[in-house]
């Protein structure tokens, strides 16, 4: 008898269609800076602890609603939206973003989640308290599935990748970081696809 | 019902004896990769996986353009590996049948879609055809009230008939140990057969005959091949 298993998803640029932090930006005058910040993370050439905590230096003067209100409208990824929905006790979100700013997506997705914490004051962010080690949230999962699937898209994924036991590089929103794919047991290239495979493991 | 829902495409090598540096389902003839003609023959299968191995990244590229619901299967081991290790990755967890087929094949439409027409979830369907490749394998075959029935495979014994790289297979018929697929099934024998047209690319010469099969497919697309009399080609 087969386990049905758990399924750990990287939230920004996996299930959500744009990332997060390059449309906090815009709120800035920093936009190009961010995003370019951002795409290094991606590909890994800045470890994303660094990178994450420079870039939320960087976005402290937006206000935590008006990030909320951002994070409220990203685009998702319908099938994998569709996915979480008919199993949410077979979800979980692992996401190195904020815990403050990515909530209002986390209750559209309805499952459990793992994020990075910050510490705040009223409205206004202070810092980052912890940032999340993808992996430790595939080995708390472990405790209670015998199997965890792994999907994502960028160089944090990779340490998630390497403790689960099937990893998917995901491409829907722009072909996956070379060191996830090269981590990676299947590529996906669409949330369609995605979830055909999802649905067969 | 269609009974193929699956459709594996081995795609992982590269085409050493052709001579290029590009992975060998991304060669064209008449400016159609061998790879865009197989998506084309599976194009109503539900699900297709493509196993990938030499130069992924451009054949990721290559055939997510193309039909965007592909699931690709790593094998990064793609040169220390065989067929059926591919095989097993790809349908790994995933208990049911499924349509194998080799990333070198140029399939004539017409004779494809007779074969996906007599698969079944009962038994295991080969696809087999007229003997010509150079190092082919070749299928002992008997009739049974009328079908094609494959008795033995052989590497020397000659027979009108060559195992074509095509099979409709299920997961359990998938072993460790095996190579190739026709190894896989040697136990299962005797096994129904379907012949189709196909022409194997793997050395130069393949790909002209290639060429000129894919021609003289267009201008006349088989109807049905006549198994009783056999076409050996040389």
């Amino acid at each position: 008898m087969m386990h049905s298993p758990v399924f750990c998803f990287d939230l920004d640029g996996t299930i959500t269609n744009a990332e997060l932090l390059p449309l906090i930006a815009r709120r800035t005058d920093l936009e190009d800076e961010i995003t370019a910040l951002t795409r290094a993370t991606i590909e890994g050439d800045i470890p994303f602890e660094t990178s994450f905590r420079l870039r939320c230096r960087l976005l402290a003067d937006v206000p935590i609603s008006s990030v909320r209100d951002i994070a409220a409208d990203v685009p998702l990824n319908e099938d994998i939206v569709e996915f979480i929905h008919a199993r949410p006790e077979s979800c979980a979100v692992a996401t190195g973003n904020l815990d403050v700013w990515v909530e209002p997506i986390l209750e559209r997705l309805g499952c459990r989640a793992f994020s990075s914490t910050a510490v705040t004051v009223g409205d206004v962010l202070i810092g980052v308290d912890r940032a999340l080690f993808k992996a430790d949230a595939v080995e708390e999962l472990r405790t209670e599935h015998p199997l965890v699937v792994a999907i994502g898209d960028g160089m944090n994924d990779v340490p998630m990748f390497e403790a689960a036991d099937v990893a998917v590089a995901f491409g829907g929103v722009h072909p996956p970081a070379q060191a996830a794919r090269d981590a990676s047991d299947f590529v996906a290239m669409n949330g369609d696809g995605l979830c055909k495979l999802l649905t067969s493991l | 019902m269609q009974a193929v829902d699956l459709a594996v495409i081995a795609a992982a090598g590269l085409g050493s004896r052709l001579g290029a540096a590009t992975p060998k389902c991304l060669v064209k003839i008449d400016g159609r990769t061998l790879i865009e003609r197989q998506l084309d023959l599976v194009r109503d299968v539900p699900e297709v996986r493509v196993i990938v191995g030499f130069r992924e990244a451009d054949v990721i590229e290559h055939v997510s353009r193309l039909r965007p619901d592909v699931i690709f299967v790593r094998n990064p081991d793609f040169a220390r590996t065989h067929t059926i290790h591919s095989l097993r990755m790809a349908v790994k967890r995933r208990s049911g049948w499924f349509l194998a087929i080799d990333g070198d094949l140029v399939i004539e439409p017409a004779s494809f879609a007779a074969f996906l027409r007599s698969c079944s979830t009962t038994d295991p369907l080969l696809a087999v055809g007229p003997s010509g490749t150079e190092d082919g394998v070749f299928v002992q075959t008997e009739r049974d009230d009328g079908d094609l029935v494959v008795t033995g495979f052989s590497r020397e014994e000659r027979t009108p008939y060559e195992w074509s790289g095509l099979a409709h297979l299920h997961d359990s018929h998938i072993r460790y140990g095996d190579r190739f697929v026709f190894e896989a099934l040697e136990e299962r024998l005797p096994i129904r057969a379907a012949v189709i047209e196909a022409a194997e690319v793997d050395t130069p010469q393949d790909l002209r005959r290639a060429r000129t099969a894919v021609r003289a497919w267009e201008k006349a697309p088989a109807s049905t091949i006549d198994v009783d009399a056999p076409l050996v080609r040389r």
